[in-house]
């Protein structure tokens, strides 16, 4: 049985759907079995960030309306064979999915996969209720910026109420020359506010844009600071250590007792 | 008639029973009449909480015990609270060092809301977006970024404490205040209360008597 892992963050526009796209790509260059759903009915982007746009034919509203099988929706990547994708239909709206048939989908597909990775989309209406509704564990994704925290921690309060409690953080676009000279909110900052556990730190990285655009996630990219960071949090899910990297070279594993001494002796 | 003598009310707690024992010749006649009234929505009371508001004088330990058997074996409530009829009036909280307390040991994230008709002891963070409501006073050990209000029964004696104070709006009994938008973060634990009708601020020192 695998596990549903479905990417938040309330906030629209932080990086949700990259983050599907790459954690998924990574995973399944790691060897795992993986397919990633679009949750944004309505609204569809994922296809497009994997380069899959003019391979899809039916879609997660179809094999809920029982027009097609469950199989027939799924679309294989280009580039690994054990990656697949779950497209949703752009002609409808989040109302014609509910709760009941997700969760069917999702444990269909959490028996035949080793990792299941929801794309939700922006706000906590319907389309949320029905991307958390199957997952085991949630990765919220935040930018470092006050509005995206505040709809953060609006989401694990509400990921909380509906019991889904194991949830880690992914800090997306941070940039290590404004957060020195604090113009920008540092990983402690949020990871203060939001308390909870993080699972990855994602550079700025103008490569991003690019491979959006090619329709190939970053991942691929091993000169990619961005795309490291995303193998990285692939292989913190698959349980693996991995120290984080503070984008200054060092990794905060390093920040050890005396260091911690030494900062405070400092007034830092 | 039965319905004067027993009233089930529904309240956010669960659902309160106010049996008049007057209305009764001796404890087995209200017990009948109870189990009468409640065996007409049987199935509603499975799993919620029942506060018996009486005159508990009227009823010994044993007859409380055999009450409460019958309550949980026929009608398969949760719990029972027995309430005397001559304490549950409401009263207002008239200063800091009495009433219930509600320990929360979670950040209370956006969103999210807590009222209690108490004082409210938080073992963690308020975030901005959040809202805690007390009709005692509010302490909270972490950041108070939240919105506040204590005291909300009128008591102007309540106070609002925490290890780093930066509500967004804070109240206390009546008066509302907001935050300086100087943007210093506290460097100390802080306390709000009313002096001279107005909330004030102070830092929160060893030795100090509140």
């Amino acid at each position: 049985m695998g596990e549903a892992i479905v990417i938040t963050s309330g906030k629209g526009g932080v990086g949700k759907t990259t983050t599907t796209a790459n954690i998924g790509t990574a995973l399944a260059s790691m060897d795992k079995k993986v397919v990633v759903i679009d949750g944004d009915t309505g609204l569809r982007n994922l296809d497009v960030l994997m380069g899959l746009e003019n391979r899809v034919v039916f879609t997660l509203v179809d094999v809920i309306e029982k027009r097609c099988r469950l199989k027939q929706a799924l679309i294989k990547d280009k580039r690994f064979s054990n990656l697949y994708l779950m497209p949703t239909a752009q002609t409808r709206d989040k109302n014609d999915v509910n709760i009941k048939d997700m969760l069917l989908v999702v444990n269909e597909l959490k028996e035949e996969f080793d990792y299941v990775i929801i794309d939700c989309p922006a706000g906590i209406e319907q389309g949320f209720e029905n991307a958390i509704v199957g997952a085991d564990r949630a990765i919220i994704v935040v930018n470092p910026e006050l509005t995206s925290i505040r709809d953060a921690d609006r989401v694990i309060g509400k990921l909380d109420s509906k019991g889904l409690d194991r949830h880690e953080v992914i800090i997306n676009r941070i940039n290590y020359e404004m957060t020195k000279s604090g113009d920008m909110l540092s990983v402690d900052d949020i990871i203060e506010c939001l308390a909870i556990k993080l699972i990855g730190i994602v550079p700025d990285d103008r490569k991003v844009t690019i491979s959006t655009n090619k329709g190939e996630p970053i991942v691929l990219d091993d000169n990619s600071l961005a795309g490291i960071a995303f193998k990285n949090i692939a292989k913190r899910i698959m349980g693996e250590e991995v120290p984080y990297a503070t984008l200054d070279g060092s990794s905060r594993s390093e920040m050890g007792f005396f260091a911690s001494l030494k900062k405070i002796f400092k007034g830092i | 008639m039965v319905t004067d003598k027993i009233v089930i009310k529904g309240n956010k707690e669960g659902l309160n029973v106010v049996i008049n024992m007057n209305h009764f010749s001796d404890f087995d006649d209200m017990l009948e009449s109870l189990v009468k009234k409640l065996s007409q929505g049987k199935k509603f009371y499975k799993g919620s909480t029942l506060k018996i508001t009486t005159e508990l004088k009227y009823i010994n330990e044993k007859e409380s015990i055999k009450l409460k058997e019958i309550l949980f074996d026929e009608f398969l409530i949760s719990d029972c609270i027995f309430q005397d009829q001559d304490e549950s009036t409401v009263r207002l909280f008239t200063g800091i060092y009495e009433g219930k307390t509600k320990f929360l040991r979670k950040t209370i994230r956006s969103g999210q809301s807590i009222n209690y008709p108490g004082n409210i002891v938080i073992v963690g963070d308020v975030n901005p977006g959040a809202e805690i409501y007390a009709a005692g006073n509010i302490i909270v050990l972490g950041n108070l970024r939240g919105v506040v209000h204590a005291g909300t029964t009128g008591n102007e004696k309540a106070i609002i404490a925490a290890l780093k104070l930066e509500p967004q709006i804070l109240q206390i009994g009546s008066i509302v205040t907001r935050s300086p938008e100087d943007n210093l973060r506290p460097q100390y634990p802080e306390v709000a209360k009313i002096k001279n009708g107005n909330i004030i601020v102070e830092p929160y020192l060893e030795n100090k008597y509140i």
